[in-house]
Parts: C-alpha cells; structure tokens; sequence
C-alpha cells in the first residue's frame, strides 16, 4: 500500500503543470460521516463510521477546437477510517473526458463521453479490485446561474478476492457491473455559492454485508467472509437490486481556486426477497485548484 | 482618463513632409491661439453604499449631436492574463480597431454575439494576427468559448468624448469644446438602462463642470471558476 501511495504521488507531481500552462492540479480533503458501512438492512447488522479522504487529481486539457477538447486526468484517492481500518483503501486511476459544446458561448447544449478506470488497494484484501466506468452526459447551462444534464454510466468492478465459502456460490463478492442514469441541476445563487441537486438510479449488482439470514441467501449469488468489520457473523453478499439516490450539495466559493464543501447523499436499494437497505453519507471538504 | 481622441488623429500627419509639417503646426498653432481653452468634465460615480464605482463608463454627446469621429482612431488593446479579460472593461471610440492578445499559456477561443458586434478570434495563442474593428455604437459583451467564466465588455461609443472610471469612481473628460453636452453613464452592473442616466451640462457657460450619479449595481453572477470537491478537473 505504501509503494503505491508512492506511486501515485509520484505519478500526479509528474504532471504538475507550469504557471499558466493548461493543467492543473485539485486537491480535496475531507470529512466524511457515513451511516451504514455494511449496506445492511437490519439494524444489528449496519456499521457506522467517520472517514477522512484525500482526492489528488492532475489533469490536462488538449482543445481540438474552441467547442470540443478532451480532458485527461490521473486520480489518486486515500481513505482512512476511525474504527474500521480494514476499509482504508489507496486508489488509483485515470479518466478521459471528450466534451463538445454545440456551438458558441457559455449557454449552448453539450456532451460529454468518460472512461475512467481505477485499482483499489484496500488494507484488507477482500475489496480489492480493478475499476471501469464509462459515462456520457448531456447538459447546457440556462444562464450564469443555472444549469442541468442528464446522464447514463456502465460501471464494472473487477473483484481480486474468490475465496468461496458456501459450496454453489461464489466468492467474488466484488465482482459488480451496473447501468445508471442520473439528472443533476445547479443553481448558483450568489457568485460565491453553488447548490447542486442530484438523482440517480442504478441497476446491477450491489455488495451488503450482514448475518446469515435466508432471504440473503436466496437473493445472493456469491459470499464471503468480510473481515473488514471485525465481526465473525458478519458475511459479504453480492446480490442484485435497483438503488435510487439523491445527493444535495452546497460549495461556497473561497476564491478562484477554492471552495468548501458539503454534500448529503441518500442511497436506497431494493433487491429481490424484500431485501432493502438505506444509507447516508455526508462529507464536508476542502477543495483546491493549482495554478 | 481618456484623451481625445481627435486630438490624437492630428497628431499623425506631423510625420509626413517637413514642408507639409510646418505648415500644418503654424495651422494649429492658430487654431489654438484662436480657440476658446477646451473644458473639461469631473465625473464621479458611487453606489447606493457611497462606495466608488469604478468600471463605469461615463458618455459625453454634444447636444447639437454635432461630432467629428476620427478618421483613423488608433488600436486599442484587450489582454486576456490568467483566464480573465482585462481590462474587463473598455470604451472605445465607433471604429476603433481592438487586439485580444492572449498572454496565458493556453489557448482561448474569443467571441461575441452582441448586436453591436459579432465576431469570434478561433481558438489561439499569442497575439491575433488580425484586429477586431468595432465599427458599431454599442455595448459588446466579451466570452472565451473554453473558459466559460471569462467575461469583458466592449463599450462603443459614438460620441469621441467618453471616459472610463478608475478605482476612486472619478474619472476626468478633457479638452471638451465648449458645447452643451448630455451626458450618460453605463457600467455592466448597472440596474437602470444607459439613456435613463441622462444629465445636461453646458460646457459654453463654464469651463469646467462637474457630475455625479449614484448607481444601484446588480450583484456580479459570472458562470463559477472555483473547483467543486470531487468533480475533479472537469471543464
Ligand atoms: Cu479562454
């Protein structure tokens, strides 16, 4: 974990860019307080936690044109959890965004197509894994202070761990792929803050660790011992379900180059068997761009 | 302040022939001896908290509506240094020919769909090879098709007797020929229209005068810069 944490430093500062060239670098810290860890419907089951992150993206942008460019960024993200320190994970990744604005000006339509992939390196090695996701959005802005996109994303997770523990199941708990769709608004009430809302649905596989139960099971295709809650009756299924969540989130503009931030983020699943779990995150972070 | 500009335009032949030269500065000079002294106008605009505006462009239109432009009014340049325009505003005489160059080391792609002028510098660095000529009174609204929080303004104006407020909201109108003059003041911000700021000052009656106007400014909402947390590096 180390050795990539060095890797990924390394890699985002070789990118820094000169004073005024067109790259940059952003930085976020934040504090985040998460409600049920497990993704676990019954109460004795979820796993509260509080969680400080740090985002160090470094990116460059090639314009084709004035209306259309790509964006080519390197991602590193490090977590460290308060109780459950199995979860505290190091990733690394890339995303390559295509944008084309259609026409002139700062209120025309535009889309944008994204791939991004990522490997998680978690201190308990069952989350591990390879990260694809690949977007698209539509969106245009309606004025200064208004704007909107809707969007659709593939992800897929290619889980490291396989290690079965229930004959006819498997043990790639983290093996997931999902379809989604999300709509989003801004409104920018003042020049300093920004209020965004969030919707999205997401179809496929969803991870909820609990105890044995029998709708778990029937729901599940694959389990596996989670050893990342300390808990020796908590197992890991991977079953699949439709999550409908919301994020609202509040940045306030510090400056050009930085904001504070707060976001809420409501997900609820549903899976076959009346299976049904509900989490909430909220983060508040530090955000700042170089140059 | 702003000069005028028809002074600066007499000033251009006095590097043709020596001949010529003299003849033209002996021309002037009697011009000048015979004259009445020019007038000037202090003009000051603050806002509703007293404040100075500064960024207002303040509009001097003889009455009789009698101007003589400038033939061949000289460049004027808008930079475009760390993602911003700047100045952020300009006023200019009608026909006045304008440079965009840019001294950030990206490119940006500068445009305007304001009636007064359309016209688009594509994408570039440097200095443009070409200057837009602002042939059309009026205000032009400056965007950067990459940076969509970049704005600018152009003011047009179509009277050569114009200037444009500094940080202390003043800003000084020289060597007026005594004339009657209405007078108006814009500033992008500005709740009320340009022709409701009209005031009359009768420069053949004094040789200085001076104007204040207190502007209500809208709140500035520019498409936002600032990073958001976790939408890392997206344009
Ligand atoms: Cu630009």
């Amino acid at each position: 974990m180390r050795r990539l944490f060095t890797l990924a430093f390394a890699l985002v500062t070789s990118i820094t860019p000169p004073a005024h060239a067109d790259g940059w670098v952003d930085v976020d810290a934040s504090f985040i307080d998460y409600n049920n860890l497990t993704h676990a419907q019954n109460a004795e089951d979820r796993r509260p936690d509080r969680a400080l992150a740090l985002n160090l993206s470094g990116g460059h942008y090639i314009a084709f044109s004035g209306r259309d460019g790509i964006s080519l960024t390197l991602d590193t993200r490090a977590e460290v959890y308060r109780r459950y320190s199995g979860l505290d994970f190091l990733s690394v990744g890339g995303t390559a965004t295509y944008k084309r604005k259609f026409g002139l000006g700062a209120n025309v339509p535009w889309i944008l197509a994204s791939v991004s992939v990522a490997h998680d390196e978690y201190r308990a090695n069952l989350r591990d894994s390879d990260r694809l996701r690949i977007g698209s959005e539509f969106g245009r802005r309606f004025s200064e202070s208004f704007d909107g996109a809707i969007g659709v994303a593939l992800d897929r997770r290619y889980g490291k761990s396989d290690i079965a523990d229930l004959p006819g199941y498997s043990g790639r708990v983290f093996d997931l792929q999902g379809q989604s769709a999300h709509a989003r608004v801004g409104y920018a009430p003042s020049e300093r803050l920004l209020l965004t809302a969030l919707l999205a649905v997401r179809r496929g596989d969803v991870e909820s660790t609990a105890q044995q139960n029998y709708p778990i099971l029937l729901a599940s295709d694959a389990i596996a011992d989670d050893p990342a809650f300390r808990d020796p009756n908590l197992y890991a299924y991977r079953l699949p379900a439709t999550t409908y969540s919301g994020t609202l989130s509040a940045s306030w503009a510090l400056s050009d180059r930085s904001s504070i931030n707060f976001s809420y983020v409501d997900s609820r699943a549903r899976a076959g068997y009346d299976l049904a779990y509900n989490d909430r995150a909220l983060t508040l972070s530090i955000a700042h761009r170089y140059p | 302040m702003k000069i005028d500009s028809m002074i600066a335009v007499r000033s251009t032949p006095w590097r043709t022939h020596p001949l010529k030269a003299t003849l033209m500065v002996a021309t002037s000079v009697l011009i000048m001896t015979t004259r009445v002294p020019a007038a000037e106008i202090t003009a000051t605009v603050t806002d509703d908290h007293g404040k100075p505006v500064a960024h207002a462009v303040v509009i001097a239109m003889p009455v009789d509506g009698n101007v003589r432009l400038p033939t061949n009014p000289p460049r004027e340049i808008v930079d475009q240094i760390q993602q911003e325009f700047t100045p952020k505003v300009k006023a200019i005489v009608v026909g006045t020919p304008v440079i965009f160059p840019n001294k950030d080391n990206i490119r940006h792609h500068v445009y305007s769909f304001s009636p007064a002028k359309r016209f688009e510098v594509p994408l570039y660095s440097g200095v443009p090879a070409q200057p837009v000529v602002f042939d059309k009174a009026g205000v032009v609204v400056l965007g950067c098709n990459i940076h969509d929080w970049m704005v600018g303004y152009v003011y047009v104006s179509e009277s050569p007797y114009f200037g444009k407020t500094g940080e202390d909201g003043t800003v000084v109108i020289g060597d007026l020929p005594p004339r009657a003059y209405a007078l108006r003041v814009w500033h992008p911000q500005s709740e009320v229209a340009e022709e409701t700021t009209k005031k009359t000052v009768d420069l053949a009656k004094v040789k200085q005068a001076e104007v204040a106007w207190t502007l209500t400014l809208k709140p500035e909402i520019k498409v936002r810069r600032a990073p958001v947390a976790g939408h890392g590096g997206l344009y």
